[in-house]
């Protein structure tokens, strides 16, 4: 098993309530108004909502300090994208792996029988229809109907797999952008597939709410299917997916005949070496919001077992090395530089971005279940969008791009939002 | 109408085969973390017939669960699907009860509900797979039974029942009340709405412990479990490898031929 | 009324006709395994409306005592029938032992009648063995899906057990062996019982049955839809063969229930078993187990049926079947 909450007691322990967790590392701390790293406890401002605070909650579980886990304390563990800010910034100064003792505890306590009657929702709809969102699985390939592109649920074989991504297959605004996404592919050049009416989950919300159980059948039915047809490559538009397949995936110990790649970087290389032109100037200030799944979380982990010893009682040694995951190797710069290829567009960065980048709002099953707090955290982002002067928020996730839009709707601003493809799509 | 449902709280037995590990000394299933428990199979399924049956006739359902430290959220699904209360057991004394040991608990605080038309429940559990509970369960309370129901028709203070056989199935009538055990033929759970969550929220629950009920100690159980094990199982596959999964299928062909077996 | 004898009785099945069914035969093979250990006999209950040569049958494959209880409302099937019809005989013999089949009548009957008569119940045994030394049973069944087996005692007597079919080997029938013939009367009418039997429909005829199939087909969630068994039907065909169904296709209305192979459905036992798309859970495994030879096409490298196949080929089933089918056919045709 993946997450098993005696393995992070050490790093629960560790924690000495220094608070870094709640903000981006200080030298990059810009301005006061957008100093925050942690939705939860800036909404809720209540320590038990920080990494910190979660990770105290979690050693007592363990500890056997805490015996049950009672409503406040599941909200308290749910109200959380699991963006992993709170791990990026202490790994500045501690080195704890505040994430995943996250999702350890979630682990722990749905093993224990405990959650919220929502993600019951969630479950069951991935149990009978393989996608979170209760739709039904027969309409899992209506997006790509008259999209001229192989489909592999009938035979045949493609070096690349494209995957959706159930928001993609069943919304119709990111089934749009899934379309020209394919489009654009095909017209690169490239030998893609997709899979149409088989394609399944990520399983991403399973593992993210701690049902792993769930996630790891979707996880092996995945790696299987993609083994099986023969493909190179797999490109996903899910930057959930993708962050939980890099990261995850290979921890089950399945070959992967293949590799995963965003469709940012897919899309980067292509106009770079010329196959795609953008030649269409579209003279727009933008600002570039990086999806935690994307960047910071798309990081393959590789969980520590090994001895810690401590030198002249003070300095933690580890052996063997213990590889620490900072999130400064996931995706930043394809999505700029796809953004800076587009004639008469200058990108306008935000306070917090890269590894340090706010959360959306949306993942984790917030969305679903708590989309008060969803809209919320994206009403902050879109300030800080504000803030840098441009209207136009171009980011490279369906979620991000969905959450963002309904609190527009909501607060009726001026500003667009446009998945990078949308945005090299118009340029072409 | 009155329709009460037996529901059992059991290890998810779709857990991948990983995580299925045994603990020899206790002589029990390890419960693993991230896979939480669920409602047996079969007891969805009898949840879903009563509710149907409600649709038609009216009245209420009754949702009975029996165990020990029951997952509140698992069990209350039950609520969230459209029972109208449930009553929950939880006591230790419950825990290593067998079949019959159960039937009398149930039997037990079911009299004390009062009058009811008909119990609905699983036609096994999905952990222990024994398939008794709902016999014995009619034999206590001295009313008929049928099982592995498909499909149930009430009309005139008769259940009228399609029940799976080998071959085809039967039609069996039954005086009400009776027991009726429901198979996964009968059709899946609805699906959980939001709306179902928030009524549930207002939906009486109701518990009594084992001292409650007056059956403290409970029965004993009348068999002795001696050894819970994974059994070893030794065979190889010869896994027939080819450059494609075409070739693959030419080359088993001729294998099985060569070894006589087509 | 205390015997001085052990005995282990076996509830009888019987086929429209009056013969005994298959399952009696394994049932008394075992019942006879077991009366050796115990130094005692074997008797047997038959209720049915006719009979044929049912009771000399169950002589020679090893029956010491046959009670006979004749109606016509024991022609079919029906719990308090059977409950009422058999009082007298376990009265009469008092057994050790009580066993049945794990079969449709024997899922309904001997819980209700192990609650009846107070004593315990281990249903779908795989192993009984009487133990000299305590006087009593241990017995061995699968749980959890099969994917584990416990083992069980117990001291209450008659000890109700109901066997696993195709488990028990049927002895090898000796006519020349004596045994008794008891008829029992009973005398009942059909408006003393609280349920009545209405009618027994056959469904699905259309492929050979399954039990008598020697190769079988079996479908799993891993097709993907309903069109995958058309691939199926064409390779049973090859094979002169009929095609099953794991548990997931018949929930999702890609198969008919009664193709239904597992814990839940049919057990089988044919010389040729092809599992495609299947997962091999323990659940199904159950049902195909005895299988002379098992082989598996699936995409996943480590799904549990290649622990428990003996050929196999990881791929996509749509690119290995084809190609199956027609290589069978140029073998066959040569």
């Amino acid at each position: 098993m993946l997450l098993e909450l005696s393995d992070y007691k050490d790093d629960m322990r560790r924690c000495i309530r220094c608070s870094i967790c709640k903000w981006p590392p200080l030298a990059q701390v810009k301005s006061l108004r957008f100093s925050n790293a942690c939705p939860s406890v800036a909404k809720y401002n209540f320590h038990p909502y920080s990494g910190g605070g979660k990770l105290a909650l979690g050693l007592a579980l363990l500890e056997g300090k805490l015996t049950e886990a009672t409503d406040e304390m599941l909200n308290i563990l749910f109200r959380c994208t699991a963006c992993g800010a709170c791990d990026s910034s202490c790994k500045y100064n501690a080195e704890i792996e505040v994430l995943w003792s996250i999702y350890s505890i979630r682990a722990h306590v749905v093993g224990a029988g405990y959650q919220l009657d929502e993600h019951a929702i969630i479950t069951d709809s991935l149990r009978r229809e393989d996608n979170p969102l209760s739709f039904p699985k027969s309409e899992r390939g209506k997006w790509a109907e008259g999209l001229d592109v192989k489909d592999l649920s009938k035979g045949g074989r493609a070096e690349i797999i494209y995957h959706a991504g159930c928001l993609s297959c069943y919304d119709p605004e990111s089934a749009a952008v899934a379309r020209d996404t394919v489009k654009l592919l095909v017209k690169a050049g490239l030998d893609v597939g997709i899979r149409g009416a088989q394609e399944s989950c990520c399983g991403s919300s399973a593992f993210q709410l701690g049902f792993q159980g769930e996630f790891i059948k979707f996880a092996e039915s995945n790696i299987d299917d993609w083994n099986a047809a023969g493909a190179k490559t797999v490109v996903t538009s899910c930057a959930c997916g993708f962050g939980i397949m890099k990261s995850v995936y290979p921890l089950l110990g399945k070959e992967m005949k293949f590799e995963v790649k965003h469709i940012s970087e897919v899309l980067a290389d292509i106009i770079k070496d010329g196959r795609l032109e953008l030649r269409k100037n579209l003279s727009a200030q933008v600002t570039y919001h990086d999806p935690c799944n994307l960047g910071r979380k798309s990081e393959q982990y590789v969980p520590w077992k090994g001895e810690a010893k401590k030198l002249l009682g003070q300095f933690i040694v580890r052996e063997p090395e213990k590889i620490i995951h900072r999130g400064w190797n996931g995706i930043y710069d394809p999505p700029r530089n796809i953004i800076n290829s587009v004639p008469g567009v200058i990108l306008k960065e935000m306070e917090r971005i890269r590894e340090y980048s706010f959360c959306c709002g949306a993942g984790s099953g917030v969305k679903q279940t708590m989309n008060d707090f969803a809209l919320w955290t994206a009403r902050e982002r879109i300030e800080e969008a504000k803030s840098t002067g441009a209207r136009t928020i171009i980011t490279a996730c369906p979620w991000c791009k969905k959450n963002f839009k309904d609190a527009i709707a909501e607060l009726e601003e001026k500003v667009e939002v446009y998945d990078v493809v949308e945005l090299a799509k118009q340029a072409i | 109408m009155h329709f009460i449902v037996c529901i059992k709280q059991v290890l998810d037995p779709e857990m991948p085969v990983s995580s299925f590990r045994i603990d020899e000394e206790h002589m029990r299933v390890i419960p693993a973390q991230g896979i939480p428990p669920v409602i047996s199979t079969f007891d969805e399924n009898a949840l879903e017939a009563a509710l149907q049956l409600k649709e038609i006739h009216g009245g209420k359902v009754t949702a009975i669960s029996l165990g020990y430290k029951l997952s509140r959220p698992i069990i209350k699904k039950s609520l969230s699907a459209g029972a109208d209360d449930l009553l929950i057991l939880d006591d230790p004394a419950f825990e290593n009860m067998d079949s019959f040991a159960t039937a009398r608990v149930l039997a037990r605080a079911i009299t004390r509900l009062g009058d009811y038309d008909l119990i609905l429940t699983g036609r096994q559990a999905a952990d222990w797979d024994a398939g008794i509970t709902g016999q014995a369960l009619s034999e206590e309370l001295d009313v008929p039974c049928i099982t592995v129901a498909r499909q149930i028709q009430l009309e005139d203070g008769l259940a009228i029942v399609e029940r799976m056989v080998e071959d085809g199935y039967e039609i069996v009538e039954s005086m009400l009340p009776c027991v009726i055990t429901v198979s996964n033929d009968f059709g899946k759970l609805r699906p959980i709405t939001i709306p179902g969550i928030t009524q549930a929220k207002k939906k009486p629950v109701k518990e009594l412990n084992a001292t409650e009920l007056g059956l403290n100690p409970v029965p004993a159980s009348r068999c002795k479990l001696e050894r819970l094990y994974v059994p070893s199982r030794m065979r190889t596959c010869k896994i027939i490898e080819e450059e494609t999964p075409e070739k693959a299928g030419e080359a088993l062909a001729e294998r099985l031929h060569d070894q006589g077996i087509i | 009324m205390v015997s001085e004898k052990r005995t282990a009785l076996i509830v009888a099945e019987t086929t429209r006709g009056g013969n005994l069914a298959p399952i009696t035969l394994e049932l008394i093979s075992c019942g006879h395994g077991i009366s050796k250990n115990m130094g005692g006999d074997v008797a047997i209950a038959i209720l049915a409306e006719e009979i044929g040569k049912a009771p000399e049958d169950a002589i020679a494959y090893g029956a010491d005592r046959v009670f006979l209880a004749m109606s016509p409302i024991l022609g079919v099937y029906k719990a308090d029938a059977f409950l009422q019809a058999l009082s007298p005989i376990i009265e009469q013999i008092s057994p050790e032992a009580i066993l049945m089949g794990q079969t449709d009548m024997g899922r309904d009957l001997a819980p209700r009648l192990a609650a009846r008569l107070s004593t315990g119940l281990i249903p779908d045994c795989v192993d009984i063995k009487f133990e000299p030394a305590s006087g009593s049973f241990r017995m061995t069944r699968p749980v959890f899906g099969y994917k584990a087996l416990a083992d069980f005692t117990s001291e209450l007597k008659p000890q109700v057990v109901t066997l696993k079919s195709r488990t028990w080997k049927p002895l090898v029938p000796d006519r020349s062996r004596n045994g008794e013939i008891i008829e029992i009367d009973v005398s009942m009418n059909a408006s003393q019982f609280k349920t009545r039997f209405v009618k027994r429909v056959k469904e699905d005829d259309t492929q050979m049955s399954l039990e008598d199939a020697e190769a079988i087909i079996c479908g799993g969630r891993g097709l993907g839809d309903a069109s995958g068994f058309s691939i199926l039907d064409e390779l049973a065909k090859a094979l002169g063969g009929a095609v099953g169904a794991s548990r997931p296709p018949c929930d999702a209305g890609w198969a008919s229930a009664s193709r239904q192979i597992g814990l839940t459905g049919k057990v089988v036992s044919p010389k040729l078993y092809i599992a495609v798309g299947l997962s091999g859970s323990s659940q199904h495994m159950a049902g195909c187990r005895d299988s002379k030879i098992i082989v598996a096409v699936n995409k996943d490298p480590e799904a549990n049926i290649f622990s428990e196949a003996h050929y196999g080929v990881v791929g996509d089933y749509r690119k290995v079947i084809p190609h199956f089918i027609n290589r069978i056919k140029q073998i066959k045709e040569k």
